[in-house]
């Protein structure tokens, strides 16, 4: 069984062997990376968000 | 160990930073040229060619003759002298592709085209736009592209060190935020966040191209050049109907999310790449562009309603509310016809599309105008006037604004944006004026002086091919102006005129 503390900075190895980076350098990745799709979805959002008062308005006018 | 300040010699290192600057645009134009030969549209790349190994001949030879003062501490009014010229001598290199392809009457309406692009304003003085070649359309659309994310910022991006000068440059392009303590790591960054949008952005594009009919290729050229105009806040289009041409709800959605997004402040984008997203509803220009896009569109609506414009509900949203929040980020994306704003409009919704293009988008954003920030302070500071009259006398009252950070408001902060705002406006009113002067109604002088002011790119039909060359000039000179948030030209006015006095 692996133990993730036991040698934290030894490269690890994923599918077919490939050397993919030591796991603190993995994590930071994959840190860069969710926060990076978050914010994109946060800010898609968040302008969806301004088309939904202009929407409403223009529904509230023709009404 | 930086060298001490050198008097006679920082004109050197001006010249230095400016032939940077001239090489990286040089070097931009074998992109066009690419594309050009892909099409086999070969004179049009002989042309870029030609242009390109001018432009880098010109630039090396500064940057090599010059080489030795690189590290030339530059003052405040030096650096903002640089900032002010490199866009002013980058704008007569670029116009040069424009006049070799011969799209244009002039040079004088290359140069109006380059500068257009160049402060993400929109405005076209092109000939037979809805026949240009593949890589004219390209060089067009990555001049708005670079322009919006600034050319200082393109030559820090590729630089190793920084030196003293190099982030008052950075100030004098209008841009006074750092998202991290060095300048050149700030470069790259806006440089990151702008590709991954321009990544993400050119791919749904291409696919709503693709629903619609188009093309694969001619599809994914389409999504590149609009998502670079949307991104950038800047309205170029391929066709002169703008994204009208594509008679498509999607399109429009998508262009919409992305000049809004273009138009925020990229403080803000990276500090919600970093895992603060809360900033979005937070920071005091999201809550500026808020209330004032639900005022205007409220005026807006109410404007167009009381004539009748739009029969229903979604085409006052899709005509409406598009020109409007196309207006107030500085975008310029149209997809009505330029006549229709005077001759179907009236005057309520004119009104709040030329406040929303003078109030404009977020600071340090590729968006113009008075900026949300200055509107955030102005009214902060407003509020706080207001409360130390309420208020027993001798109480000290702090007021605060959100900007990624708590801030104490203080006065300096206060008068530097009033002094901007008032510049805005005086801007402005010239323009309003030059545009009177040459003959052309009130509210159409208003509106396309607002939107030169704001580097908007909404045309109420005025600015055309066929305008006096004197008011081409004047609004040349107002897009440079307030792109560059007046410093950096006013910096190098008085950088020429000490030169000519001494003289």
């Amino acid at each position: 069984m692996n133990d993730r503390n036991e040698q934290p900075s030894r490269p690890c190895m994923v599918d077919g062997g490939r050397l993919f980076g030591s796991p603190p350098k993995q994590r930071k990745r994959n840190r860069i990376l969710r926060n990076g799709m978050l914010a994109i979805g946060a800010e898609l959002l968040f302008a969806c968000g301004f088309i939904l008062i202009g929407f409403v308005i223009s529904m509230l006018a023709g009404w | 160990m930086m060298p001490a300040r050198n008097r006679s010699g920082h004109w050197r290192a001006v010249l230095y930073y400016i032939g940077t600057v001239i090489l990286c645009l040089g070097a931009m134009m074998y992109l066009p040229m690419i594309v050009s030969m892909l099409y086999g549209e070969w004179s049009v790349a002989v042309n870029f060619l030609i242009s390109g190994n001018l432009t880098l001949i010109f630039g090396g030879s500064l940057l090599l003759l010059f080489r030795h003062s690189r590290l030339q501490r530059l003052g405040w009014g030096e650096s903002m002298t640089v900032t002010a010229s490199a866009w002013f001598i980058g704008m007569i290199v670029c116009a040069f592709p424009y006049w070799l392809n011969g799209n244009y009457l002039s040079f004088l309406d290359c140069c109006f085209d380059v500068m257009s692009g160049f402060t993400t304003t929109g405005f076209s003085l092109i000939q037979d736009m809805d026949h240009l070649s593949n890589g004219v359309n390209t060089w067009r659309h990555m001049l708005t592209f670079v322009g919006g994310q600034g050319m200082v910022v393109l030559v820090l991006t590729v630089l190793t060190k920084a030196s003293s000068g190099i982030y008052r440059m950075y100030v004098g392009e209008g841009k006074d935020e750092r998202l991290l303590p060095n300048v050149v790591h700030t470069s790259r960054s806006i440089w990151m966040i702008s590709l991954v949008y321009l990544g993400l952005g050119t791919i749904s594009l291409w696919f709503a191209g693709i629903s619609l009919g188009m093309a694969p290729d001619r599809a994914f050229l389409h999504g590149w050049w609009i998502f670079m105009s949307a991104w950038s806040t800047g309205g170029f289009g391929p066709m002169s109907q703008n994204v009208l041409y594509y008679h498509s709800e999607l399109y429009e959605l998508i262009t919409v999310l992305f000049f809004i997004l273009g138009s925020f402040n990229f403080a803000l984008h990276y500090a919600v790449f970093t895992g603060n997203r809360r900033e979005l509803v937070k920071n005091v220009e999201s809550v500026s562009f808020t209330v004032t896009i639900t005022l205007l569109t409220l005026i807006t609506t109410l404007g167009l309603m009381r004539l009748n414009v739009y029969p229903d509900v979604v085409a006052m949203f899709r005509k409406g509310f598009y020109q409007l929040i196309s207006g107030h980020t500085t975008t310029g994306f149209m997809t009505i016809y330029a006549r229709q704003f005077y001759n179907e409009w009236g005057d309520i919704a004119l009104f709040a599309i030329v406040i929303a293009m003078l109030i404009g988008g977020s600071a340090c954003s590729t968006a113009g105008g008075f900026k949300g920030l200055r509107m955030g302070i102005i009214f902060s500071a407003f509020k706080r006037d207001v409360r130390r009259m309420a208020q027993p006398e001798g109480q000290i009252s702090v007021q605060r604004y959100h900007h990624i950070h708590d801030v104490v408001l203080d006065d300096g902060t206060v008068r530097s944006a009033m002094l901007i705002v008032i510049a805005y406006i005086v801007t402005f009113t010239i323009g309003t004026l030059a545009c009177m002067l040459c003959g052309y109604p009130f509210a159409m002088s208003v509106f396309e002086s607002a939107s030169a002011t704001g580097n908007v790119g909404l045309s109420i039909g005025l600015m055309s091919s066929a305008s006096p060359a004197v008011l081409k000039i004047i609004f040349l000179l107002i897009m440079w102006l307030a792109r560059l948030e007046f410093m950096s030209v006013l910096a190098l006015s008085a950088y020429i005129a000490k030169k000519v006095m001494r003289s």
